[in-house]
């Protein structure tokens, strides 16, 4: 045996051998000719114990039995182990991997122990998995694609200390998330030293919004108005952060009178932390559809309830705003008038009102509202199921499922203010204040939301509203609003505000 | 005049719808018709490719009183068309529409318009079509020989044997003087 | 001026209708396409002809594959609701308006030389309708309930929503769908009785005469046609302006910078017209080269459509003019940034894109040699027709990606459905067409008779101009 020889262990071909795994090692022994490298291939059986000091070892896949009495024997000579821990490289087809993992589960649901020398096990999937594979290497040093063909029911799953040779781009494969075990592993749970490089191959990330810059077009429009405190001192009873803009109200027409009840929100901006607790709120409240990675990518996310975020201030040294937005609930709807067939409408309360069954999908209510809060179901978002599943467990009942094709957006939780006002009539009353508390008023732990009844004087809406620093966004189209805002007030600290460039 | 029966091809007194005469050019059949309704002819009817400016005249009809029925028809569509808007929006559904009073008659002029224009159109075309008898499978005058061509570039001149001065010897001498290209009887 | 020999029908000509053109002729040269046998139709219309079905089906493919799956096969999104398949159907409505113009207007305004060209215009017109009017359907997000839009109590005894500019394109539309079947039907009707007379088979005898409804040519029933005609004229020109202002009217009700301007309804109808006669000029060149009729649509009718063309196309610029400067007169921080962002922003390169294809490439058509080359006018067509799709794009769709809120802000991106159901929408509109000039006379022959016969008796200053070497004759 000259140095030169490049010795490939088959191991165990005649149990590990079932699908014809044994030509790998022929395939290296031809390609290492081909190198002009001299090469050999020495099979170990079950008569053999396992040699540690060959250069590469190849294993192949094998019925469950087999794989059974290959554990055993691998168990009772562990000269495999010994070679991989001093570096040699093994290459574990199919059955084999699993065979080298702690343990795997057999399709009678028999849990088996593996030799632990790779840090995963393996358990059924729900179908088998064959077809054709195409892969991309997350190993270094591999470049191009790698490809074969893939016939398993076993779905493996890696520990910390184990790394995939690469991603499935077509096949069944993970093919969700990246393996950040590759940054940090159980040896160094915090992370460890990295080099980060550019590759010439694009990711994409989808998020549903970024930030916005209020500088320039965005400052004129007024949508975050925010102040100091020292500020509101100089002008308590009109601060002119909160009203850069005188508007005068005149209509040839006279206003609906909302006499019952008369809904109303306010929003403060100063404790508003964008912690986003509202929007699940929403969300889970209202059965709002999971749209996927894909389509938010197409601006497509279905949140009725929004937090926009805005900075101001160079990009360098920016200051951050958040502003939740649900349904403005407008009294002069730009949404009502042009949709065709009258879904949605105003009600006696103020509530804008959609009626999903009415709806035939114009999206012209969309495109008229200048909040943007509409929000429309391209696809069958939504379950379609008229028997109960596991997802339509997790509804709530108060509210309707969309199908496709209708639009949807905040309702103040009309829901809820039903219940009330069922309750109120029963006991012959009035709802009192603080009756009606909507999903994203309950979920907010600042309590940023106020929701109530203008019509009744002691609300706390209506202490709220009576704020100096009360606005309403885009008053210049004079839509209205029941929703306003509180302009947010700061109290920098003087000598971090000196800091400031 | 004679009562002998000048028989040409299967037309005979009792089953002849009237005479025919075929014309080659507009100028010949102006004149001619204008001499036929000089000379008392009511129940005539020319024939033609094309319409000619003056022909209707030229042989003393009334005008029609299409344009009446289109207008009629035209404001009935109009203020139908404001009184459906405004009864549903005022009376029988009235609904809080983003704030617009109920009788919001600027945005209910558009469909009153196009309404307007809808009945009066289709009252204009339907109108003329059935008032002209069509659709007609059969008219006697394509008994006429050669009528193919008063589609294409002959003018025919016809005077009923309905009318009261009609006389298969008398009228068919009149027509010869106005010089046409040929005469025939045509049966009904 | 000088006198020209006329080298058979593909000498070309400046008159209305080519000298010695008689009844006969005009006949012959129009109907012998519609009365060949099946067995002899040219080979160059059966080529066009399953081209046009091969898109047809890419269109039913497409149909069926949006209503099964949802809207969603689109690029909209939130803010962009309404995408391509608006622009579509704006660019298809505006199309269809040259032909009721051609017919309706020209006849107002006693142009005689409307009458060779006025048929296969309204026919472009249908076709154009037809491909639009599918499209506000097809564009709902539930499609089958679309006729809730129509005037009846519905549920609860609810009708549509009489204020909303969409429910307005629907009576708009619709009037304007059936009034130009009936106007084109009323105008066909002497043909089909031309037709009915000319038949060589017992079949094509049946069909036109049922067609033509026992027409006989009679002077009492062509007094009552005149004046039919005439008010459906009187009533069409009326209609075509108030259709394409309705369609404008979806985006000027609107308050979305960029929609909300009161020079939407005469700037798209002026930009319909366009768009129309530049459609007309795509149609009529290959056309009469197709059936040899350059002796009844001649140089003339093409100069003054070019002349149409470029008028309308300055008036539409204009419009562009007004919005640049109404955005920056009213002071309306949102109007100033729309018109802005319009030019220089994301998305300016359509702009400016539209400004050369609507604006400098019709600047040649102020000479006389390019108005009366028939291939410059198809290539300056292509172009413009191109422009107004990137005009009704600019409109629409660039207006959504920047509205109020920054937070709304976003793009669309064009999907493969956007464009297979807008190119097998124009595989719709040739396969009729095709299907119309195999069928039935592309010309108007019993009003071309009209106006050979006034041509040639009459010599009125509707044929000679004070200019008389302008409409010399051309050396063929």
């Amino acid at each position: 045996m000259s140095e030169s020889t490049l010795r490939i262990g088959l191991v165990l071909p005649d149990v590990m051998g079932t699908y014809g795994d044994g030509g790998n090692a022929l395939i290296l022994r031809q390609r290492a000719r081909m190198r002009g490298l001299d090469a050999e291939i020495v099979e170990i059986t079950l008569d053999d114990e396992v040699p540690e000091s060959l250069d590469v070892y190849t294993l192949g896949g094998a019925e469950d039995n087999a794989q059974r009495i290959a554990t055993r024997h691998l168990q009772r000579y562990p000269g495999l182990q010994r070679a991989a821990e001093a570096g040699r490289p093994v290459l574990a087809i199919c059955a084999a991997i699993q065979v080298l993992g702690h343990w795997y589960e057999t399709s009678a649901g028999e849990r088996v122990a593996g030799i632990s020398m790779l840090d995963l096990t393996t358990s059924p999937r729900e179908a088998r998995a064959i077809g054709e594979l195409v892969t991309t290497p997350v190993l270094g040093g591999l470049s191009q694609p790698l490809s074969g063909f893939e016939n398993h029911r076993g779905g493996t799953l890696l520990g910390p200390d184990a790394a995939p040779l690469a991603k499935v781009t077509r096949g069944v494969g993970n093919g969700v998330g990246v393996n950040a075990y590759l940054l940090r592993g159980s040896a160094s749970p915090a992370g460890g030293a990295a080099d980060i490089q550019t590759t010439s191959r694009t990711h994409q990330l989808v998020t549903t919004q970024t930030h916005h810059a209020l500088e320039g077009t965005g400052e004129a429009r007024h949508i975050v108005r925010s102040g100091t405190l020292a500020e509101f001192k100089d002008e308590p009873e009109h601060p002119h952060f909160a009203h850069p803009v005188a508007h005068h109200n005149e209509d040839l027409f006279p206003d609906f009178v909302y006499e019952g009840y008369k809904w109303g929100m306010v929003i403060d901006q100063t404790v508003c932390t964008g912690c986003n607790a509202c929007v699940v709120a929403c969300q889970s409240e209202n059965n709002i559809p999971i749209v996927g990675k894909s389509e938010v990518a197409r601006g497509r996310e279905m949140h009725w309830l929004r937090v926009d975020s805005y900075y101001g201030g160079s990009i360098d040294d920016p200051t951050f705003y958040a502003q939740p937005m649900p349904c403005q609930h407008c009294e002069k709807a730009p949404c009502e008038p042009v949709c065709p067939v009258g879904a949605t409408v105003h009600d006696s309360e103020g509530l804008n009102v959609m009626v999903y069954n009415r709806c035939v999908g114009t999206r012209y209510c969309s495109n008229n509202c200048p909040f943007k809060v509409r929000r429309f179901n391209w696809l069958q978002y939504a379950e379609l199921s008229t028997t109960a599943t596991e997802m339509s467990l997790a509804n709530n009942p108060d509210v309707t499922v969309r199908s496709r094709g209708v639009m949807e957006k905040c309702t103040y939780c009309t829901q809820r203010i039903s219940r009330a006002r069922i309750e109120a009539a029963n006991e012959d009353r009035r709802i009192a204040d603080g009756e009606v508390v909507t999903a994203c008023q309950a979920a907010c732990p600042t309590q940023a939301i106020v929701f109530g009844d203008l019509n009744d004087p002691t609300s706390q809406v209506n202490r709220v509203k009576a704020s100096p620093i009360n606005y309403t966004l885009l008053d210049e189209l004079q839509v209205f609003p029941r929703t306003s805002y509180l302009a947010k007030v700061t109290n920098p600290n003087p000598t971090l505000v000196e800091g400031h460039s | 005049m004679s009562s002998v029966a000048i028989r040409t091809g299967t037309a005979t007194p009792d089953n002849v719808y009237g005479l025919v005469a075929q014309f080659g050019s507009v100028e010949e059949i102006m004149a001619a018709s204008e001499r036929v309704r000089d000379a008392g002819y009511k129940r005539t009817d020319a024939y033609t490719p094309f319409p000619v400016e003056g022909l209707d005249d030229a042989l003393g009809m009334q005008p029609t009183r299409l344009g009446w029925v289109v207008l009629a028809a035209g404001i009935t569509g109009g203020l139908g068309g404001f009184l459906l808007q405004w009864w549903a929006n005022t009376t029988y559904f009235p609904l809080n529409i983003g704030g617009k009073p109920l009788n919001s008659w600027p945005n209910f002029i558009v469909i009153m318009y196009e309404l307007t224009i809808l009945f009066s159109a289709f009252t204009a075309g339907l109108f003329m079509i059935f008032r002209n008898g069509l659709p007609r499978p059969y008219h006697s005058i394509f008994n006429t020989p050669n009528f193919e061509n008063a589609s294409r570039d002959k003018f025919f001149l016809c005077i009923e044997s309905r009318d009261p001065q009609f006389d298969i010897v008398g009228t068919r001498a009149f027509l010869e003087s106005l010089a046409p290209e040929r005469i025939s009887e045509v049966e009904l | 001026m000088a006198v020209t020999t006329t080298k058979g029908p593909l000498a070309e000509t400046n008159r209305v209708i080519g000298r010695g053109q008689t009844y006969g002729t005009i006949d012959d040269v129009v109907l012998q396409p519609v009365l060949t046998d099946v067995m002899r139709t040219p080979r160059w219309w059966w080529i066009g002809f399953t081209i046009s079905l091969a898109f047809l089906t890419m269109y039913l493919v497409s149909v069926i594959k949006l209503i099964t799956t949802g809207i969603g096969i689109f690029g909209n999104n939130i803010p962009v609701a309404w995408g391509m398949p608006i622009v579509n159907f704006v660019w298809w409505i505006g199309i269809g308006h040259a032909g009721t113009l051609i017919s309706a207007a020209l006849l107002l305004f006693r142009q005689p030389w409307r009458t060779t060209i006025n048929r296969f215009a309204e026919a472009m017109t249908i076709f154009a309708v037809v491909c639009a009017g599918l499209y506000p359907i097809l564009h709902l997000g539930r499609p089958w309930v679309f006729y809730w839009l129509l005037p009846y109590p519905n549920t609860y005894g609810l009708f549509p929503q009489f204020r909303s500019p969409l429910d307005w394109d629907l009576f708009a539309i619709g009037t304007y769908a059936s009034v130009s079947v009936l106007f084109w039907f009323i105008g066909l009707i002497p043909d089909m009785a031309t037709l009915r007379d000319r038949s060589k088979t017992k079949f094509q005898k049946l069909l036109y005469g049922l067609l033509c409804l026992g027409w006989n040519g009679s002077t009492k029933a062509w007094q009552r046609y005149q004046r039919a005609y005439l008010l459906l004229a009187a009533l069409s020109f009326p209609l075509v302006l108030s259709v394409h202002s309705t369609i404008a009217m979806d985006f000027a009700v609107a308050q979305l910078p960029g929609w909300n301007n009161t020079i939407m309804p005469p700037y798209f109808v002026a930009g319909a017209v366009f768009a129309g006669f530049a459609m007309v000029l795509i149609l009529a060149v290959p056309l009469r080269r197709a059936f040899g009729l350059e002796q009844l649509i001649t140089k003339r009718h093409l100069d003054n459509a070019a002349k149409l063309m470029l008028a309308t196309g300055m008036i539409v610029v204009y419009g562009y003019f007004v919005e640049v400067f109404i955005a920056w007169y009213s002071g309306v921080e949102f109007e100033r940034f729309m018109i802005w962002s319009r030019m220089f922003g994301d998305h300016g390169q359509f702009f400016w894109a539209l400004i050369f294809c609507n604006f400098v490439a019709i600047q040649p058509l102020w000479f006389r040699r390019v108005r009366q080359s028939p291939l410059a006018l198809f290539v300056i067509s292509l172009i413009v027709s191109v422009g107004m799709w990137l005009e009704r794009f600019v409109i629409i769709i660039v207006s959504l990606t920047k509205d109020f809120l920054l937070s709304s802000w976003a793009d669309y991106i064009s999907t493969f459905w956007d464009w297979s159901l807008f190119i097998g929408s124009m595989g719709l509109f040739s396969t009729l067409f095709f299907l119309f000039i195999r069928l039935l006379p592309a010309i108007a022959t019993a009003e071309t008779k009209e106006t050979a016969y006034h041509d040639s008796h009459h010599g009125s200053d509707a044929f000679e101009t004070i200019r008389a070497d302008y409409y010399s004759e051309v050396r063929p």
